[in-house]
C-alpha cells in the first residue's frame, strides 16, 4: 500500500514546494515539501496511505477519484491540494466506518453494480453524499448524482437501482429533511434529449 | 446455486476500497516509471540522449532499446513489437525509452529531459493505402487476408428459369473505439533476490505475458514470477506487454522496485482499441428475398504491429454474411499495417463491425424487396443443420430465429415519441464464435480442496471484472452444496486457461471446477450411500441436506466431511476441437457460436441531430443462464458499449462512455435456454454476442427515422440531422 | 524564497498577492485549471487559494441588480433563489458538465475558462452584465459583450495582469430568459442565451460555443425588436422565429475547420435561436 516512505527528491527551484495541513477524515494531516500543483487525489494516495479513491483519468471524467468535500461529492483530481485551507475531506476509508455506508455498498453488491469494482468507492461516495442531502431523491436527482460515473462493466442501472434500494431502506431512520432542498429540474433546453 | 443469483466474493472489499489494484500496489523503496512517448507517426530515431534525464533530481535509471537483448519483440501471435521502438517509430505513442525516479513528478520531469531526435516519415494512416505503399515493417503490410470462396453462384432455378436478382450494394465505415477500461494499465517490478523479476500486473493473460516478458528480457521463464493483480475492468485487452517489460527491466537495472501507471491520455494513445473497419458489400436475393449471395471486401486497420488482428480477420470471415443461410459468399478479409495505434481484442471482435455492414444490407435488400425487414431475415434465418459460409455444419443450437421473434414480438415503448422528435425502430442480430479458434486447442484446469468443509478454488483463469468468481462459487455450490467457496487465482503456477472473453470462462474453467467438485462428491458421497445401500447417483446435495431420491434418506451435508480431513481434485476442461481455415476460409474452425437479437427504438431530434435511445430489447442465446443477475450485468455493458460506438465514442470525441442518461435499462425479451452440448451446465458466454447487433440496431432505427443512409459510426448530430 | 501558496482571507488581501507576484494563479474550484496541470500543460510557480475568501461566495441585489460572487459555484447558482435572480444563468448551471464538476467549478473560474466558453459568458453577454474585475488600484468593470469574441483567448481580453474577477453584476430583468445547448459531435456544444425584456423592443441574444468569446447577434436583435407589436410585445408573425434563427446564425458565423462542420454549427445556432424565440413568445 502507498505510504509517506519516500521524500520529495525533487526540491530546487525548478519545483515550487509548499507545507501544508489538511483536514482528512477528521484528523489533521501535515503536507511537507509537496508540489504545489498536486492534486487531493495524488496526495491522499500517495502521501497519505488512502488508496481507496482512485486515479483513472486526472481529467474529472471518470468520477473514481471522488470524495467529499464538506460532505459534497467532488473530484478530487480537479482540486489543487495545497489551496484547500480547512475545508474537510472524507474519504471512502472513514465513510466505511458508517453504518449508512454499509446500506448503499448492500445495495450496490446486490443491484450487480460492483463488477471490476474500480470506480465502485467513487460511487459509493457520491451516494452518501446524495441521501445525506435529500433522503428520497427522485429518479432525476439520482441521475444527475450519478452523471460523473460512466460504468464500463455494468452500465449505468445497476447503479441507479442501487441508490432506490438503499434510499427505500434508509428512510424509516431518518427525518425527512427534502423541504431543505431544489428539486433540480431535468434539463429542458437543447431540443430533444 | 447454478441459475439463481449469487453476491461477488469480492464485493465488499471493493464496495469499501479495499481491494487493490495494481495502481493501488506500493512496496519500500518504490521507485515511479514514466514512459517516453513518440509524438511522430511515423519515424526514424536518429539519437537517444539520456543525459539531461540522469541531470534531473531524483531519476534512477532510463532505458532504451539498446539495454534490451537485441530484437526484444512481442506479441499475441506474431513477435514483431519492439518493446521499446529502435530506429523506427511506427505510431504516435509508440515508447521508446523508460525512465524511473523517486517520485511520479521526478520521473515526469525525466521523461520531459530524455532528448530523442526524430527524422519524420510519411505515416500511411489510410489502410487501404497498405497494399502499394512501402512496407513499414520487414513483415510487410498485410497481417492477414482470408479470401473467402464458399457455394456456387445460383443463376437458375430448378425449372430451369434465371433467377431474377434483386442487388444492393453499400459502403460501410466503422471507427476504431477506444477500450476505456476504469483503470488504466499499470505494471509493478519487484527485483527478486536470484536476479529474476516478480511482475504484479492485471493482466487477463499472465502465461503468455510471462513467457513473452522472460524472452524480451533474456531470462528463463522460470526467472520471471507474474501475479495477476485486481483488475480495473477489461473490455477485451488489457496491459500491454511491453509496458510489463520496460518496469521489469527498471527493476532489474536499479535493484528496486518500479511501478507505471499510464494516465488516460497515454491510455488513449497506446492502442487495444477495436479494429476500425472498412467493407464493401453486395447482396442478392431473389424476389422471395431468398439470399443468393454475399460479396464483400473488408479491411481492418490493425495499426502498427500484428497484435491480435489475424485471430480477429478469422472470427470476422464466420460472420461476414450475417446469422443466415448463403448459398454463396465471395468475401475477402484483410488486417492491414498502419501508423495508427496497434488495434487489440475488444468485445465482440470482428462481429460488431460485419453485423453493422451485413444488417444494413439486409434493410436495404428489405426496402428493394418491399418486404418487412424482420420477416427477410427470419425467411434466410440459420437454424442447426444449416452451414457457416466457412463451411461449418451447425450441430448446436441456432436460435436465431427464435431471438428474432422475440425482440419483434415484444410490446413497443409505452411512451409516445416525445413532441418535435421522429420515431425510428431497428432491428438486428447477430452472431460471434465463441472460444479460442481455429485449432486454438484450449483448455483449462482447476483443483478444488475440501477441508474440514471449507472448499477452496484455484484456477488459472484471471477475474477481471467480468464475474467468473461467482460462478465458480455457483458450480461448488451446486455440485457439493457449499456456498462460500473461497476463489483463489494461481497465476502462472497452474497451466493456462487463456485470456477472458469470448466465453472462455463460462465454458472452460467453469468445465474444470465443475469436473474437480463432482470427484470430490462422488468421493464423499460413496460412502455416506454405501451406509444405506444406495449409490451416490441417488442422493442430491441441495440447501444444506443430502437427500436420496425417494426421500427416505435425509441429512445435514456435514455428514460427507466429518470422516474425511482433506481431498484435493484436479479437473480438467478441453474446447471441442478445431481445425485452421483453409485458403478459401474453409473449416471447422469454431467451437461454438452463440447469437443475439435486438431491437432498438430512438426518438430523434431532426433539426439538431440529437439521439435518444428510449428502448433496447434483446434476446440472448445463453444456452443456459447461470446466475440472472450476472447475466442482466453482462447485457447491459455490451448494450451500453454498442451505444458509446454508435453514438458518441470515436478517435475524434477521445473518451465519452455514455452516461446514465444516454442508455435505457435494456430489456430482455427472451433468455433462450437451448442448452449448449458439452459445454458445462449448457452454458455460453454473454457478452460478445450480446454487443454485436446493438450499434447495427440503433443505425437501423436511426435510418428508419430519417430515411438517410448513414453507411458509417459512429452518428454524429451533423450526419443526421433532417432538413 | 517566495511564498508559491498564498491563502488570503479577504479580497484585499487576495488582490495584493496576485499583484505582487503576477506569475501566482488565483485557484478557487479548480476545475478548468487541473486538467491542464495535470496533464503538465501549466506548471503553475505560485498559486493563491481563495477558499478563505468568504467575500467571493457573497450574493445580493440592489438598485435592479444582482451581484453575484465570483466564487459561488454551479451548484449554488442553479438553487432556487438564485434561479430566480438570473433564470438563464441557472439553467446554464444545471447542464454542465458531472456533478463533481457542478460542485467545485465556480463563475469566476468558468469565465476565465480556456477553450471556446459556452456556458457561463454567452448569458452574461445577453444580459448585458459587467464582470468586477479588482486590483489594488481598484475595480474595473468590464462589459462581456463589448469585447471582440473572434479574436483570441476571451481572459486575456477581459482581465489584466495582476487582476482578479470578483463577481458580476447582472441587470435583473422582469422579461423572459431562456438558455439552449445543443451537442455538436465531439464532445463539443453550442449555447445561445436570449432575453427579452422590460421593455418591449428590448431583445438580447448571444451564442457560445462558436468563438473564443460570447457572440452577440445585435442586428438579429434589432430586427427581431422591429416585429415586436408595441403594445403587446408579441411577435408579428408565426414565421418571424425562424428568420430570426437564420438572422443570427448569418451574424455568427460559428468557426470550424471543415466546411460541412461550419454549415452544421450554423444550421444549429439558427435552430437553437428559433426555439428560444418559440419558448420566450409561444409559438
Amino acid at each position: 500500500m502507498s505510504g509517506p516512505g519516500f521524500g520529495d527528491a525533487l526540491g530546487g527551484d525548478a519545483t515550487p514546494t509548499t507545507s501544508y495541513v489538511l483536514r482528512v477524515n477528521g484528523e489533521a494531516r501535515l503536507i511537507e515539501n509537496a508540489w504545489i500543483g498536486e492534486n487531493l487525489l495524488y496526495v491522499l494516495r500517495e502521501r497519505l496511505g488512502l488508496p481507496g479513491a482512485k486515479d483513472g483519468c486526472g481529467q474529472g471524467v471518470c468520477g473514481t477519484c471522488t470524495v467529499q468535500l464538506d460532505g459534497v461529492a467532488v473530484a478530487a483530481c480537479l482540486i489543487a491540494a495545497a489551496t484547500l485551507g480547512d475545508r474537510e475531506i472524507r474519504t471512502i476509508e472513514d465513510l466505511d466506518n458508517d453504518p449508512e455506508t454499509a446500506d448503499v455498498q448492500r445495495a450496490l453488491i446486490e443491484a450487480g453494480a460492483v463488477q471490476c469494482g474500480f470506480c465502485v468507492p467513487g460511487v459509493v461516495t457520491s451516494v452518501c453524499a446524495l441521501l445525506a442531502r435529500v433522503a428520497e431523491p427522485s429518479e432525476v436527482e439520482i441521475r444527475r448524482a450519478l452523471d460523473g460515473h460512466p460504468c464500463r462493466c455494468a452500465g449505468p442501472h445497476p447503479m441507479v437501482d442501487a441508490v432506490r434500494i438503499a434510499a427505500r431502506r434508509r428512510v424509516p431512520r431518518q427525518t425527512h429533511s427534502t423541504m431543505m432542498f431544489n428539486v433540480i429540474a431535468p434539463p429542458t433546453s437543447g431540443g430533444a434529449e | 446455486m447454478i441459475g439463481e443469483s449469487t453476491p461477488r466474493p469480492d464485493g465488499d472489499a471493493k464496495a469499501r476500497g479495499r481491494f487493490s489494484y495494481t495502481g493501488d500496489l506500493w512496496a519500500p523503496g518504490l521507485l515511479w516509471c514514466v514512459l517516453v512517448r513518440s509524438p511522430h507517426r511515423h519515424a526514424r530515431i536518429l539519437g537517444v540522449d539520456a543525459g539531461a534525464a540522469y541531470a534531473v533530481p531524483g531519476v534512477r535509471g532510463v532505458v532504451t532499446a539498446a539495454d534490451l537483448p537485441a530484437g526484444a519483440c512481442h506479441g499475441a501471435i506474431v513477435a514483431d513489437r519492439p518493446v521499446l521502438a529502435d530506429g523506427v517509430v511506427r505510431f504516435a505513442g509508440e515508447a521508446v525509452a523508460a525512465v524511473a525516479a523517486e517520485t511520479l513528478q521526478a520521473a515526469r520531469a525525466g521523461a520531459a529531459a530524455v532528448l530523442v531526435s526524430y527524422q519524420p516519415l510519411e505515416p500511411a494512416v489510410d489502410p487501404e493505402h497498405a497494399f502499394a505503399g512501402p512496407p513499414l515493417h520487414p513483415d510487410g503490410n498485410v497481417l492477414r487476408h482470408i479470401a473467402l470462396r464458399h457455394g456456387r453462384p445460383v443463376r437458375v432455378r430448378r425449372d430451369g428459369t434465371p433467377v431474377e436478382e434483386v442487388v444492393v450494394e453499400g459502403l460501410y465505415e466503422v471507427p476504431a473505439q477506444y477500450q476505456a477500461n476504469p483503470a488504466t494499465d499499470a505494471a509493478l517490478a519487484l527485483p527478486s533476490p536470484d536476479g529474476g523479476v516478480e511482475l504484479h500486473v492485471a493482466t487477463p493473460y499472465p502465461h503468455a505475458d510471462r513467457d513473452q516478458v522472460a524472452e524480451c528480457l533474456g531470462l528463463p521463464a522460470g526467472m520471471v514470477r507474474l501475479m495477476p493483480t485486481g483488475a480495473g475492468g477489461s473490455g477485451g485487452s488489457r496491459e500491454d506487454v511491453g509496458l510489463t517489460t520496460v518496469v521489469g527491466l527498471l527493476a532489474l537495472r536499479t535493484g528496486r522496485p518500479v511501478k507505471a501507471v499510464l494516465d488516460r491520455d497515454e491510455s488513449l494513445r497506446a492502442g487495444g482499441h477495436r479494429h476500425a473497419a472498412r467493407m464493401k458489400y453486395t447482396h442478392r436475393a431473389d424476389r422471395d428475398g431468398r439470399l443468393l449471395a454475399v460479396e464483400a471486401q473488408i479491411i481492418l486497420d490493425g495499426g502498427a504491429y500484428a497484435g491480435v488482428s489475424p485471430e480477429v480477420i478469422g472470427r470476422l470471415i464466420g460472420c461476414a454474411a450475417g446469422p443466415y443461410m448463403v448459398p454463396y459468399a465471395a468475401v475477402d478479409a484483410w488486417a492491414v499495417r498502419t501508423n495508427n495505434a496497434p488495434a487489440g481484442a475488444m468485445r465482440g471482435p470482428g462481429a460488431v463491425q460485419v453485423c453493422f455492414a451485413h444488417e444494413a444490407q439486409m434493410d436495404k435488400l428489405a426496402d428493394a424487396l418491399g418486404m418487412d425487414p424482420v420477416e427477410l431475415r427470419l425467411r434466410n434465418a440459420l437454424s442447426t443443420g444449416t452451414m457457416l459460409t466457412t463451411g461449418q455444419v451447425l450441430d448446436g443450437p441456432v436460435p436465431v430465429g427464435a431471438a428474432l421473434r422475440a425482440v419483434a414480438e415484444a410490446a413497443p415503448p409505452a411512451a409516445p415519441p416525445a413532441p418535435g422528435t421522429l420515431r425510428g425502430t431497428g432491428y438486428a442480430v447477430g452472431l460471434m464464435p465463441l472460444l479460442g479458434i481455429e485449432g486454438a486447442d484450449e483448455s483449462s484446469t482447476a483443483t478444488v480442496r475440501l477441508d474440514g468443509g471449507v472448499v477452496t478454488v484455484t484456477c488459472a483463469a484471471v477475474e477481471v471484472g467480468q464475474g467468473f468468481v461467482t460462478l465458480v462459487r455457483q458450480i461448488v455450490d451446486e455440485v457439493l452444496g457449499v456456498p462460500d467457496a473461497i476463489v483463489l487465482q494461481a497465476g502462472t503456477a497452474l497451466p493456462t486457461a487463456g485470456a477472458p472473453g469470448v466465453g472462455r470462462h463460462t465454458w472452460l474453467t467453469a468445465g474444470a471446477v465443475e469436473q474437480a467438485a463432482r470427484e470430490i462428491r462422488e468421493r464423499l458421497l460413496a460412502p455416506v450411500a454405501a451406509r444405506y445401500g444406495m449409490t451416490a447417483r441417488l442422493l442430491d446435495v441441495r440447501d444444506g441436506r443430502i437427500r436420496s431420491y425417494d426421500g427416505l434418506i435425509d441429512l445435514p451435508v456435514d455428514v460427507m466431511y466429518e470422516d474425511t480431513a482433506t481431498v484435493t481434485t484436479a479437473g480438467a476442461c478441453r474446447a471441442p476441437s478445431t481445425e485452421p481455415l483453409d485458403d478459401a476460409g474453409q473449416g471447422n474452425a469454431y467451437p461454438a457460436v452463440a447469437f443475439s437479437a435486438c431491437r432498438v427504438v430512438v426518438d430523434l431530434d431532426p433539426e439538431l441531430g440529437t439521439i435518444r435511445v428510449v428502448d433496447v430489447t434483446g434476446a440472448y442465446d445463453a444456452g443456459r443462464v447461470l446466475d440472472p443477475a450476472q447475466a442482466r450485468v453482462r447485457v447491459e455493458s455490451s448494450v451500453a458499449m454498442g451505444v458509446g460506438l454508435a453514438l458518441t465514442e470515436d478517435a475524434e470525441s477521445v473518451w465519452a462512455p455514455p452516461g446514465p442518461w444516454d442508455v435505457p435499462q435494456v430489456r430482455v425479451a427472451a433468455w433462450i435456454e437451448e442448452p449448449q452440448p458439452g459445454a458445462p451446465f449448457g452454458a455460453k458466454g454473454l457478452g460478445d454476442a450480446a454487443i454485436v447487433p446493438v450499434p447495427a440496431a440503433l443505425a437501423a432505427a436511426v435510418r428508419n427515422a430519417t430515411g438517410l443512409e448513414l453507411p458509417r459510426l459512429p452518428m454524429r448530430p451533423r450526419d443526421v440531422v433532417v432538413d | 524564497m517566495d511564498a508559491t501558496i498564498l491563502m488570503p482571507l479577504s479580497l484585499d488581501e487576495a488582490v495584493d498577492a496576485l499583484a505582487r507576484d503576477p506569475r501566482a494563479l488565483p485557484v478557487a474550484g479548480g476545475t478548468d485549471l487541473m486538467p491542464r496541470v495535470n496533464a503538465e500543460l501549466v506548471r503553475p510557480s505560485a498559486l493563491v487559494g481563495l477558499a478563505k475568501v468568504a467575500d467571493l461566495r457573497r450574493w445580493g441585489y440592489e438598485d435592479g441588480f444582482a451581484m453575484l460572487g465570483a466564487g459561488l459555484t454551479w451548484a449554488r447558482l442553479a438553487d432556487a433563489d438564485l434561479a430566480a435572480l438570473v433564470p438563464a444563468l441557472a439553467a446554464a448551471a444545471n447542464e454542465v458538465g458531472t456533478a463533481q464538476v457542478r460542485a467545485m467549478g465556480t463563475l469566476g473560474g468558468n469565465i476565465l475558462a480556456s477553450g471556446r466558453p459556452a456556458d457561463s459568458l454567452p448569458v452574461l453577454a445577453a444580459l448585458e452584465a459587467t464582470v468586477s474585475c479588482r486590483s489594488p488600484g481598484g475595480v474595473r468593470e468590464v462589459a462581456p459583450h463589448l469585447l471582440e469574441p473572434r479574436s483570441g483567448p476571451i481572459a486575456e481580453q477581459l482581465l489584466r495582469p495582476g487582476e482578479l474577477i470578483t463577481g458580476v453584476r447582472v441587470p435583473l430583468l422582469r422579461g423572459v430568459q431562456e438558455f439552449v445547448k445543443a451537442p455538436v459531435g465531439a464532445g463539443r456544444y453550442l449555447t445561445l442565451a436570449l432575453v427579452a425584456g422590460p421593455v418591449v423592443g428590448d431583445v438580447r441574444c448571444a451564442v457560445g460555443g462558436a468563438h473564443p468569446g460570447p457572440v452577440r447577434a445585435f442586428e438579429a436583435e434589432r430586427w427581431l425588436a422591429g416585429r415586436m407589436d408595441a403594445r403587446s410585445g408579441r411577435l408579428s408573425d408565426a414565421r418571424d422565429a425562424a428568420d430570426f434563427g437564420r438572422l443570427v446564425a448569418d451574424e455568427v458565423r460559428p468557426e470550424a475547420e471543415q466546411r460541412a462542420a461550419r454549415a452544421h454549427l450554423r444550421h444549429v445556432v439558427a435552430v437553437c435561436a428559433r426555439r428560444a424565440v418559440q419558448r420566450a413568445f409561444g409559438g
